[in-house]
Parts: structure tokens; C-alpha cells; sequence
């Protein structure tokens, strides 16, 4: 796990949230700003793009202007990591293959990282799950999911 | 007597088998989710959101508002008895709550809790009905001008309750408002930051964003924490409180109810206000108030009575003026508009179903929740010894099940992932979500507001303070914004003082 000075990390989420402010501010140009009277589409995304800049850019200053800030933040916990990449994986072949195979793996993968369960207990666990949770949601509420496409 | 024949009306809606279902359904994750320290109520009503968008608006809206009332019940019962707030509102019932418990008094402590929740919840559900009804007609006399300006005073509100420092709270806000323009203009159907691309003509789906930033954000931050803890389980014999706590408890009860009807009315005013301000007021009534912290049971009837009463409550400014006065009531009012069911003056008057229906179900709820919450209580308590890590993959499939169902696209669940990381590397940095998503279910509202206001005004500033509301609601947001503005430079200037060689 990693760790970052909380200075830095509001530095560059302030910068991040400046430069949206500044391409909202540049797109909206291309939109008919209307009139007071009338305003039109170009108008509220420039006004909203305005005050963001002018919130992060105050916010950025005043960090820069303090001094000390040393408190630091661990970020970057492995299982994030690897949640990150099994829904990678689920949406990459959730159509390939269907629900049932891949929330099985997603399920086996996610146990086996994250708890101490023997491979074959996570592999009983995922099947039940997996199946469990396509009659739950497709039979039992409706909700349309990939069937197995290469049985 | 026409409330009576509305209210008819309504269990006719709420007690159809699967309006009885689904009431049930939300009441159960509720309560689940209420308990779990692992997610909180807005996350459990963002998974569970996607899933009402094939149902009926009654429903939907029975089903979701079931999930939050049953969180309020559900977090105090991991308070008395493990001293962990299940939700924040339940922190007041950990202080003499979970004394109790250590007492080998955790049944009366629980009982004394479900029977407060269960009074506060009626008496709010009450005011709803007494109260909605005569406001949503004095609201329809409302104009543009009004609405912009009481949505103005809703975010300065929410600016001002949150736990994160003032700029970061109006740089979500700003940003929530921006990101809701992303589509197609309400007026004139002109494209905004869409690139070109049919995917954002609709704009940013709301479903992953908010799964993404309070579910999956709530998991990635607890993977931190992940531990076991040691439960406290009290037989069902051992449940029954003796006469004296509950005549101890009548009068927390009766005021706890007063202090949450009246802060469920403010929008912005969580439940934590409410709860900490009935604690306060029972501990200075009290004649021992030097126990209070070491057990006595005036320190749980009154908090929790106060939290539950403040639920029905809170849901009178998104119900009668389309406004929601908390996050939790926000992803409410979304699940409405994905119906085509516009919250507001109009509701009671063009959706009769919707609001009667949901009154009749929160009374049917209140019965449900009290029942889960007391003879099973043992059930949920057992759910504490699930380690983590084994519900993780369970949160994580409905999430997955949740954000696809809503349009069979597996590019969701990527958003659902990018949302994920986004808001936990804000929540990292002290930035609060709620404001952000506040701000983007109000981002339509304001910007119509805003618009025609102007051009009913022939683009004169004066429509925002022409009426009394409209001069009320924007004083006092400006008198809110000063006020923190003042505090903030302050805490600004000591800090520099400190630092200083």
C-alpha cells in the first residue's frame, strides 16, 4: 500500500477539478450562448465551468500558500487492485461467455484473493453462488442477463 | 375524512402481494444494510436501484424507501451490541447503548430502541400525511424563480452540513451540476459534451456513478479495515425490558419524536443532527445525567426515536416540493424520474398511487421492521460473524447485476469500476460524495429553473427577489454561505498563526 502526502493528493485533484472547469469552459464556447434574456445551451456549462475554476484554483492556492502539511495517505490496498481487474474481466467476457461462468470466476476469483478458503471450498462456493444469484435475478425479478452462449 | 378515503386508497395499493413483497424485500436489506457496517444506507439503496426500473413507480418507490426507514432500525441493533454505529445516525445509541449491553441488559436496550423507532416512525408518517397534502398546494402557487432560489438554499444547506471542509464541498457540488448538462439541452435538444458519441446523448448514466461512488467505494475503503469482531447475543428470553425502563422511556420517547419530526422538515438536516440533539436534550432533563455514557436507557429511547422520526419527515421536501433535503431521499427522487413520476407540488395531484401508496407502506413497514429487528434479531446479529471478505463478492455481483440490468451493457460495468476508484480516492482526500450526487440530481431541475425564470423575466435579475419565498430562501442561503465563509477564513488565519516560525 502506498502513501501520499495529503498536500499533494489535494494538489492534483484540485488541478484535476481546475482543468475541467477550463474544458467546460472552452467546449461551451462551441454552444450557442443565447442571450440574458434567453439564455441558451452555452450558458449554465459556462457558468458552472467558471465557478469550478475559480473553487479549485482558490483551493490549489491556499494549499500552495500553507505551510507544514505533512499528514500522509495510505492509498493503494492490494484487493483493490485485484477488484478493479475481476470487474475488468466480468465486463471484458460477461457476453462471451455469459452470467453464470464469469460471476462463478468472478466469485471463485474474489474469494480465493481475498479469504482463506481451500481453492476447492471457493469453487463449491462460486458454482452455488453463480447459479443461486441467475435465479434470483432472472427468474425471480426479471432482470435480462447474457445466457451461456457457448453450451 | 378525504385523507382517510386517500389513505384507503393507499393500503390498497401497498397490500397487493407483491407491493407486500417488495415493502418486505426493502425492509430486510434495510435492516441488513443498517447492521453491516460495510455499507451504509446510500450505498444499499444505489445497488438495489437498478432493480426497481422494471417495476411499477409505487413499487419502486415502496421497495427503496423500505431500504432506508430499515437501515434506521437495522444500525442500532450493531450499536448496543457491538458498539459499532451501523449507519451514522446510530453513534448516539453506541454511547449508553452498548453500556447496556456490557450490563447484560442488550434486551431492553434493543427492545426500548424498536419500540422508539417504531413510535417515531409513526408519528412521522403521520406528519407526511397531515402535512403533505396542504403544502403541495400552497407549493403549486410557486414559480421558477422560487425553485431556483429553494434549490440554491438546498445545496448551500448541504454545503454546510457536510463533514468536508467548505471548498471541496462546493467543488462536488460544482461539478455534480456540471456533469448533469452532459447531454442533450432540456430546451432546445442541442447536444452538450457528448463528442458526438449516441452513448452520452442521455448523459452520464446515474446507476454506475452512484453504485460506483457509494457502493463499491464503501467496499474499497473497508478492505482497509477488514477484522472480526466479537458479538454480543442475547437470547430472545433475555429480551424483555422491566416496567421501569419503559417508564423511563416514555418521555425521550415523546420528545425524541418532537426533535425529529421538526429537524426532518430542514432540508439538509441528516438524522445525525437530530440524534445528537435528543441525546443532549434527554441528558440535560435527566436527574442523573452523570450516568448518561454508562448505560442508562434514556440515552437509547430518545436518540432512536429521534432518528426514525425524522424519516418521514424528510421525505416532505422531495415528496411536496421535488427538492431532497438528504442524499438518501435524492437517489429517491431519481428512481421517480427514471418512471417518469416528476416529484413535486403536482405528485399527490397526478400520481395519487405513488404517494398514498407509499404512506400505507411505510405504516405496513414499521410492523415488518419491528418484528425483524426484535424476535430475529439473533438472525441478523449472526451476520456480523460473516467475515468481510465472504460479502464482498456477494455486494460486488448485485452491484454487477444492478448496473447491467439497467442497459445490458457491459461498458457500465467498466464505469462501474472507473466510479468505484474515483470515489475512493476523493473520500481518501476528505471530499464527501453526497454533495456531488445532490448536486447532479438537481442539476436538471436548477438549470430549467434558472432558464425560464430569466426568460419570463425578460432577463431580469429581480424575478429571484421578487416574492417573499423567493427573498427568504436566497437570504438565508447567503446569510449560511457568510456565516461558513467567516469560519472558514477564520480556521484559515489560526492555522497560518500556527504555523508560522
Amino acid at each position: 500500500m502506498g502513501a501520499v502526502r495529503e498536500k499533494t493528493g489535494d494538489m492534483v485533484i484540485s488541478g484535476i477539478l481546475f482543468s475541467i472547469g477550463v474544458v467546460a469552459i472552452f467546449l461551451s464556447r462551441f454552444m450557442p450562448p443565447g442571450e440574458f434574456s434567453v439564455p441558451g445551451p452555452g450558458f449554465f456549462p459556462t457558468l458552472l465551468g467558471t465557478f469550478l475554476c475559480m473553487v479549485s484554483g482558490i483551493q490549489a492556492v491556499r494549499l500552495v500558500a500553507r505551510k507544514g502539511g505533512r499528514s500522509v495517505v495510505r492509498i493503494g490496498h492490494p484487493h483493490i487492485w485485484a477488484t478493479l481487474a475481476a470487474l475488468l474481466g466480468v465486463a471484458a467476457f460477461f457476453e462471451t461467455l455469459g452470467f453464470i461462468p464469469v460471476i462463478a470466476l468472478f466469485v471463485f476469483f474474489c474469494l480465493k484473493t481475498f479469504s482463506p478458503l481451500h481453492w476447492i471450498t471457493c469453487l463449491l462456493v462460486a458454482g452455488a453462488a453463480a447459479a443461486g444469484a441467475f435465479l434470483f435475478f432472472n427468474v425471480l425479478l426479471g432482470v435480462q442477463l447474457p445466457p451461456v452462449r457457448w453450451l | 375524512m378525504e385523507t382517510l378515503q386517500y389513505l384507503i386508497t393507499g393500503f390498497s395499493v401497498a397490500l397487493t402481494p407483491m407491493n407486500l413483497f417488495y415493502c418486505f424485500l426493502g425492509c430486510l436489506w434495510g435492516t441488513m444494510v443498517g447492521i453491516l457496517p460495510g455499507i451504509g444506507p446510500l450505498g444499499g439503496i444505489a445497488i438495489l436501484l437498478p432493480l426497481t426500473f422494471k417495476m411499477d413507480p409505487a413499487s419502486s418507490i415502496i421497495m427503496l424507501s423500505g431500504i432506508f426507514y430499515g437501515a434506521m432500525y437495522g444500525g442500532s441493533t450493531t450499536s448496543i451490541l457491538l458498539n459499532i454505529p451501523g449507519e451514522a445516525a446510530s453513534i448516539a445509541t453506541c454511547l449508553d447503548g452498548y453500556q447496556m449491553a456490557r450490563q447484560g441488559r442488550a434486551g431492553p436496550a434493543l427492545v426500548v430502541a424498536a419500540l422508539g423507532s417504531f413510535t417515531g416512525g409513526t408519528i412521522s408518517i403521520l406528519a407526511l400525511m397531515l402535512f403533505a397534502p396542504p403544502l403541495a398546494k400552497a407549493m403549486l402557487k410557486i414559480g421558477p424563480g422560487e425553485e431556483f432560489s429553494l434549490m440554491v438554499l438546498a445545496l448551500i444547506i448541504m454545503s454546510f452540513v457536510s463533514s468536508a471542509p467548505l471548498l471541496k464541498t462546493l467543488a462536488m457540488i460544482l461539478l455534480g451540476l456540471l456533469i448533469a448538462t452532459v447531454g442533450m439541452d432540456p430546451f432546445t435538444a442541442y447536444p452538450r459534451f457528448t463528442f458526438g458519441t449516441l452513448g452520452l446523448a442521455n448523459g452520464i448514466d446515474f446507476v454506475p456513478m452512484a453504485i460506483g461512488l457509494f457502493g463499491v467505494s464503501e467496499i474499497l475503503m473497508n478492505f482497509e479495515e477488514m477484522a472480526k469482531v466479537g458479538v454480543i447475543k442475547p437470547a430472545f428470553r433475555d429480551l424483555f425490558p422491566r416496567w421501569k425502563d419503559l417508564r423511563d422511556s416514555l418521555g425521550p420517547i415523546s420528545r425524541g419524536s418532537v426533535i425529529g419530526l421538526f429537524f426532518g422538515f430542514i432540508p439538509g438536516i441528516s438524522h445525525v443532527v437530530s440524534t445528537f440533539i435528543s441525546y443532549a436534550v434527554e441528558k440535560k432533563l435527566s436527574r442523573h445525567p452523570e450516568e448518561f455514557g454508562k448505560g442508562r436507557i434514556e440515552g437509547v429511547a430518545g436518540p432512536e426515536t429521534a432518528n426514525n422520526a425524522t424519516t418521514g419527515t424528510a421525505m416532505v421536501p422531495l415528496l411536496v416540493l421535488g427538492i431532497p433535503a438528504i442524499p438518501a431521499t435524492a437517489l429517491l427522487m431519481s428512481a421517480l424520474l427514471i418512471h417518469n413520476v416528476n416529484p413535486g407540488p403536482q405528485l399527490i395531484q397526478d400520481h395519487p398511487a405513488v404517494f398514498w401508496g407509499l404512506i400505507a407502506s411505510m405504516y405496513i413497514g414499521n410492523f415488518v421492521l419491528v418484528i425483524l429487528n426484535l424476535p430475529l434479531v439473533g438472525i441478523f446479529v449472526n451476520l456480523l460473524r460473516i467475515p468481510y471478505a465472504y460479502l464482498v463478492p456477494s455486494i460486488l455481483v448485485i452491484s454487477i447485476v444492478g448496473v447491467y440490468g439497467v442497459n445490458s451493457n457491459p461498458v457500465d460495468i467498466i464505469l462501474l469500476g472507473f466510479f468505484g476508484i474515483v470515489g475512493y480516492v476523493l473520500r481518501k482526500f476528505r471530499f464527501d460524495m453526497a454533495p456531488l450526487v445532490l448536486a447532479l440530481v438537481l442539476g436538471d431541475k436548477i438549470e430549467m429553473s434558472f432558464r425560464r425564470a430569466l426568460t419570463t423575466s425578460e432577463g431580469s435579475l429581480w424575478i429571484f427577489f421578487k416574492s417573499s419565498f423567493s427573498k427568504i430562501f436566497l437570504i438565508a442561503a447567503a446569510l449560511i454561505l457568510v456565516l461558513q465563509l467567516i469560519a472558514w477564513l477564520a480556521g484559515f488565519r489560526t492555522r497560518e498563526k500556527e504555523e508560522s516560525p
